[in-house]
């Protein structure tokens, strides 16, 4: 495309000497009827004489203020409840891991899996392992879903000996 | 700023306030809303005034700021409302959309309708110039930039006036003049 050097405005507008500007005669109409529209609508649509700015910047103050107030109770109420939740989701999960004896077993000492055992005396350990201790779960604790999860195991273990009290 | 210093403020300064916002906006109501904001901004930021300008510049300086707020908004929700319109059938789009702004019938024939058309820069130099009978200087006081340039967006904001109407196929000569105002401080 050819360079339209017609595209690009000049900055400077033409001045007079006194530093006015130097209008044509068209854009000075255009100037003039711009103020004229401008009175017309002001004669039109006059301002309030007595506008009550004073009262109406107390009323925006204090309906800030009172949105302010109303933010700070609901913001406590979020704040208790996460911090309820939190600690539900903590006792929960420190509720499963004491209920879990083979999560105990594993987690054993370093020094326990260092120690040395004799063949026969693994041999004994072996077939007495399978007799775990009893433990004992609160079902208030547990959610839904938990609760279900511990009747499927104990659906697919018949032989461990569980009982239910109230 | 005081409970008595805002209302004598008011009282000076409001009704040049609230023309160059109805002359801006187009309606009264809009430009009530406008004018109290801008004394609203007043209330809460009058001890940053450092009198360095005079008070009716700087007030002008928080209008033409909401003006310009507010457009961003309008022209933002237009953009998003055109979105969802343009989703529509055709046949349902018989009523003007919310979008449709609420303009009083003397501001759509006056030129300040056309003169909404153009650059924020253009537009607010000539509203402070021709609505408001502001010097250069005040003006680039107001719009915080140099005599200069407020000079170029004045005669540059009247060109394009000008060629707005000739696309529109009107003459400037043709529009109705309301004589019988002193406007002399204006040209």
């Amino acid at each position: 495309m050819r360079f339209d050097p017609r595209l690009i405005q000049p900055d400077d507008a033409p001045l007079r000497n006194d530093g006015e500007l130097d209008l044509p005669d068209d854009l000075a109409a255009l100037a003039g009827q711009l103020a004229d529209d401008a009175a017309h609508l002001s004669a039109c649509y006059p301002a309030d004489r007595n506008p009550q700015v004073a009262l109406a910047a107390e009323l925006a103050d204090s309906a800030e203020r009172l949105k302010r107030r109303a933010w700070r109770p609901s913001a406590l109420a979020v704040g208790a409840g996460l911090a309820s939740l939190a600690a539900l989701v903590l006792t929960v999960s420190l509720s499963l891991r004491d209920s879990d004896p083979v999560d105990a077993q594993s987690v054993a000492s370093p020094d326990s899996l260092a120690t040395t055992v004799s063949p026969v005396a693994a041999e004994t350990m072996s077939t007495s392992l399978p007799a775990l201790a009893p433990t004992t779960l609160s079902l208030g604790e547990l959610s839904g879903p938990e609760m279900e999860a511990l009747f499927d195991l104990l659906q697919r273990d018949p032989q461990r000996t569980s009982s239910i009290a109230f | 700023m005081g409970l008595l210093d805002l209302d004598e403020t008011a009282r000076q300064h409001f009704a040049r306030i609230h023309r160059a916002a109805l002359v801006l906006c187009g309606n009264p109501w809009d430009a009530d809303d406008l004018a109290q904001e801008t004394f609203l901004v007043l209330s809460r930021q009058g001890s940053s005034f450092q009198g360095r300008s005079s008070l009716y510049t700087w007030l002008y300086g928080i209008l033409l700021n909401l003006d310009r707020r507010q457009r961003r908004r309008f022209g933002m929700r237009r953009r998003k409302l055109r979105v969802l319109w343009d989703n529509q059938p055709a046949d349902v789009g018989t009523t003007p959309g919310a979008d449709a702004a609420a303009e009083v019938s003397e501001w759509k024939k006056s030129l300040w309708a056309r003169v909404a058309k153009l650059p924020d820069g253009q537009r607010q130099a000539l509203v402070l110039r021709f609505s408001e009978g502001l010097r250069y200087e005040e003006i680039a006081e107001v719009l915080e930039c140099p005599l200069g340039t407020v000079k170029s967006r004045i005669f540059h904001g009247l060109a394009g006036l000008r060629r707005i109407l000739e696309e529109e196929g009107e003459d400037a000569r043709q529009l109705p003049a309301y004589p019988g105002e002193d406007l002399s401080h204006a040209v």
